[in-house]
């Protein structure tokens, strides 16, 4: 796989890093070029860095950034096995140096969107010869010496480390892959417990039992302690030297002693090829352009922002400037409402991350339970480039990963199964995303056997699920079925779904953000499963209602309609609940002054309005005074002290309408608890 | 913006822990006058348009908007199962902050800035009567009896349970 160009934020990202390692590893050369020989701390930090760097642009496909790259790491892992100090530091850090031109260079086509294709031949076979010839030199000297520094392990102390990952933090055995592959070149050994992190049960394990490392290591304590403290999501860490752990059961990972003379290496050379250090003068080092923020910084923006805008509008709209002609005046707040305006998008803007993340996340995913399921699955990725809020992101990864898990357990058939039915032995799960004005849908298809309506509703009749006569459900409303709490469809609970819960839970956290959930299927040809999520839930689009002298905001997203009913609509059961039939549809009504209290203007339904919302069961009417209008709000939460108080779940929020009265964000599904 | 505020009355509390210990900001309710430790006052403001939030306790006036910051307030006399007088121009709302939750509490109208030494503070009497829960202590300044409010009990959510 080259350079696509669906993962340009990637490529951002790898720049961004690697430049940043290469000017680290420039400046340590620079500054301890004069040195007789690399202290040893220089040395592993060279490693650490170029091991890095390696693993990047190996990822990337930048095959010969990785090899130059592992060439010198293979110089410096010698290096730090070795005690030796009689090299040529000033032609090591020539070589260095000759690599770090030819990493920019590279950096800077892939920057200006050129194929990377510098040749690094001669300059890796220049670093093996260099490595040769000190090995050599070595062994010219003392050849005890190198055999005793091979087999004599090099200095350095047991540690045992116990570490735990937060809760509810997700693939525990890929983190802690990440983790060992990390602390591998910081160290001289490691074992982990479980042993394989690559396999899945490995999760389950460290979630129960916490991930138990043994590690041999000449660095300090201290150093090793703030290397865990570095890790993400890492909550509990025990870390103890351990003087008597010679029995290290299992080896994980131990790349330092790979011999450097077998590496692959392109085979094609260019003969034209100019040295890497003489071009690099006439390229322009790559600027630098992304900075790393933190998000507490951006919300605090986010709010500022938000409160910037309320107060222009305050401004604007003064009740002191009524009745007053100010033309000039009005021409210069339109000035300054663009300007805002902007600033909130740039503002928002910023906050947005792209799908490629949690994308490629479920790639692993699926792969992971197809393997398992001896199943084979091709998984196709559409959109991953479309970018939403950084809160919402975190949001939908699980219901995401829940549909994609779905989608390749229940969804596909065996391959035995496919192949009867004259489909392609591969399934297919496709991944998609596009934009949808505010939203973004997020769809997860697979070509399998599809949703039988029929099956599902006779499940549900099995269940007690089914409140209505089996023949007036609509295909929609029996595919909807699949979000009751407890209704699932395959008999046998497997270790990836089928316990019942979950797509009831996938509808609620899609839905807790504003967002809603739709299945469409075909027996036999497949299922797809759409979310529509908002973009952002720092703004939301509302419709403001008043009841009374009190204006509440409803989230668009979950407003079907709205209309003047007629009186006869109306009804009351014996328990005094109101009902109100629409289209032959009776629906449960909610006055919310009656619901919340409040004064209104009056009883009269008829003279108000009733809005038609997504509640918890299915749609639900809501009664207010007057609808004042839509208008987009920035979501604030209620004060902690009233969060504490609040017994019951119909408010989502609040926020500040233009005059700074502050309006309650209505929570349509919590209406009817 | 209001967050700074309150940075910065924390800090101070850091740095004048000596002149802010001690002194209460007395005010009142109909004809008894009450103090509170200086130390969680961020402000006084007059009284300001609130929003009713449902389903609350009714000593929770509703919230206000301090600065783009949302502030719960609450009626401090119908928290002393008092009745509600009218507010006049007198009223006004003293925002406090007690471990770093922050409220507005109507008052009928703030005094002054009291120092109150330890020796003039005794315990009130065990009366079992339902609004001493929120009194921490008695004294005696300028020939005038304070009640003396705990803040951290006034804001306590005891009345949860009657909730649940």
């Amino acid at each position: 796989m080259s350079l696509s160009i669906g993962n340009e934020s990637f490529v951002d990202v790898f720049l961004y890093e690697t430049l940043q390692n290469i000017e680290e590893l420039e400046i340590l050369i620079l500054h301890n070029q004069g040195e007789a020989a690399f202290s040893r701390e220089v040395v592993q930090q060279m490693f650490r860095i170029l091991h890095t760097i390696k693993g990047s642009a190996a990822m990337m496909s930048y095959m010969p950034i990785s090899h130059t790259a592992h060439a010198l790491e293979d110089v410096f892992s010698y290096l730090r096995e070795d005690k030796n100090d009689s090299y040529d530091t000033v032609a090591l850090s020539d070589l260095i140096l000759a690599t770090i031109d030819f990493i920019k260079m590279e950096c800077t086509k892939i920057s200006e969107g050129q194929e990377p294709d510098g040749n690094s031949q001669e300059l890796t076979d220049d670093i093996y010869s260099f490595l040769e010839t000190m090995k050599q030199h070595v062994s010219d000297i003392s050849t005890e010496a190198v055999t005793s520094s091979m087999e004599s392990v090099p200095q350095g102390q047991w540690y045992r480390a116990s570490v735990r990952f937060e809760e509810g933090c997700e693939m525990l055995n890929v983190r802690a892959f990440a983790l060992v592959h990390q602390l591998t070149p910081l160290v001289n050994e490691v074992h982990s417990l479980p042993e394989d992190l690559v396999a899945e049960e490995s999760a389950v394990i460290i979630a129960k039992s916490g991930l138990q490392l043994t590690i041999k290591t000449s660095q300090s304590y201290d150093d090793l302690l703030k290397f865990f403290e570095s890790i993400a999501f890492l909550s509990e860490l025990d870390l103890q030297t351990d003087a008597e752990s010679e029995t290290a059961t299992h080896c994980v990972t131990d790349d330092q002693a790979s011999p450097p003379s077998n590496h692959e290496s392109p085979t094609l050379s260019e003969p034209n090829r100019e040295p890497p250090s003489s071009s690099s003068s006439k390229m322009s080092a790559p600027l630098q352009t992304m900075i790393s923020v933190s998000v507490e910084k951006l919300d605090k923006l986010m709010d500022l922002v938000g409160e910037m805008v309320i107060a222009e509008s305050m401004v604007t709209h003064h009740p002191e400037l009524q009745g007053i002609k100010l033309i000039n005046f009005h021409r210069d707040t339109r000035q300054l409402h663009k300007i805002t305006t902007e600033l909130k998008e740039i503002a928002l803007s910023i906050r947005m991350v792209p799908l490629t993340k949690t994308f490629h996340k479920m790639h692993r995913v699926i792969r992971d339970v197809a393997k398992k399921l001896e199943k084979d699955v091709e998984i196709e990725v559409i959109g991953d480039d479309i970018e939403v809020d950084k809160n919402i992101i975190e949001h939908i990864s699980d219901p995401i990963m829940h549909l994609v898990r779905n989608a390749v357990d229940h969804g596909l058939e065996s391959i035995q199964e496919r192949l009867s039915l004259g489909k392609q032995p591969a399934g297919t799960v496709t991944l998609e995303a596009q934009n949808s004005g505010g939203y973004v849908l997020v769809s997860i298809r697979d070509d399998g056997r599809g949703l039988d309506p029929k099956q599902l509703i006779q499940k549900a009749i099995e269940k007690g699920l089914l409140h209505k006569p089996a023949n007036e459900m609509s295909e929609q409303e029996a595919f909807n079925l699949i979000f009751m709490p407890g209704f699932s469809t395959k008999k046998d609970v497997s270790e990836f779904s089928g316990r019942g819960v979950g797509m009831d839970v996938v509808a609620q956290n899609i839905e807790a953000i504003g967002g809603s959930v739709l299945v469409d299927s075909q027996v036999g040809h497949g299922t797809s499963i759409t979310l529509k999520i908002p973009t952002t839930l720092a703004i939301i689009d509302g419709m403001n209602v008043r009841v009374g002298r009190a204006i509440y905001t409803i989230p668009t997203t979950g407003v079907i309609e709205s209309f003047r009913p007629v009186a006869s609509a109306v009804l009351s059961d014996p328990d005094g609940r109101e009902m109100i039939m629409v289209r032959g549809q009776a629906y449960s009504l909610i006055r919310l002054h009656r619901r919340f209290g409040v004064r209104s203007d009056g009883e009269d339904v008829t003279k108000g309005i009733v809005l038609m919302v997504m509640g918890e069961g299915g749609p639900i009417c809501i009664a207010a005074d007057e609808l004042v209008g839509t208008q987009q709000v920035v979501v604030k939460e209620l004060p902690t002290y009233i969060q504490r108080l609040q017994p019951t779940s119909g408010l989502a929020g609040c926020t500040l309408l233009g005059d700074g009265s502050i309006s309650l964000i209505i929570n349509t599904l919590g209406l009817t608890a | 913006m209001s967050k700074v505020l309150l940075q910065t009355s924390d800090d101070s509390v850091d740095f004048d822990e000596d002149t802010l210990a001690g002194k209460y900001l007395t005010f009142s309710i109909g004809a008894e006058s009450y103090g509170i430790e200086i130390r969680h006052v961020i402000e006084i403001i007059k009284l300001q348009p609130m929003t009713t939030v449902p389903e609350m306790p009714d000593y929770i006036q509703g919230v206000m908007n301090l600065r783009g910051q949302i502030f719960p307030v609450m009626d401090v006399r119908k928290r002393f199962k008092k009745e509600s007088g009218n507010y006049n121009d007198r009223t006004c709302i003293v925002v406090i902050d007690v471990n770093g939750l922050s409220i507005g509490l109507i008052v009928d109208s703030v005094s002054e800035v009291l120092a109150i030494s330890n020796e003039d503070i005794v315990s009130p009497p065990d009366l079992g009567n339902d609004r001493q829960r929120y009194i921490d202590s008695i004294c005696r300044a300028n020939g005038e009896v304070k009640l003396l409010v705990n803040a951290a009990k006034l804001i306590a959510d005891e009345d949860l349970e009657y909730f649940q």
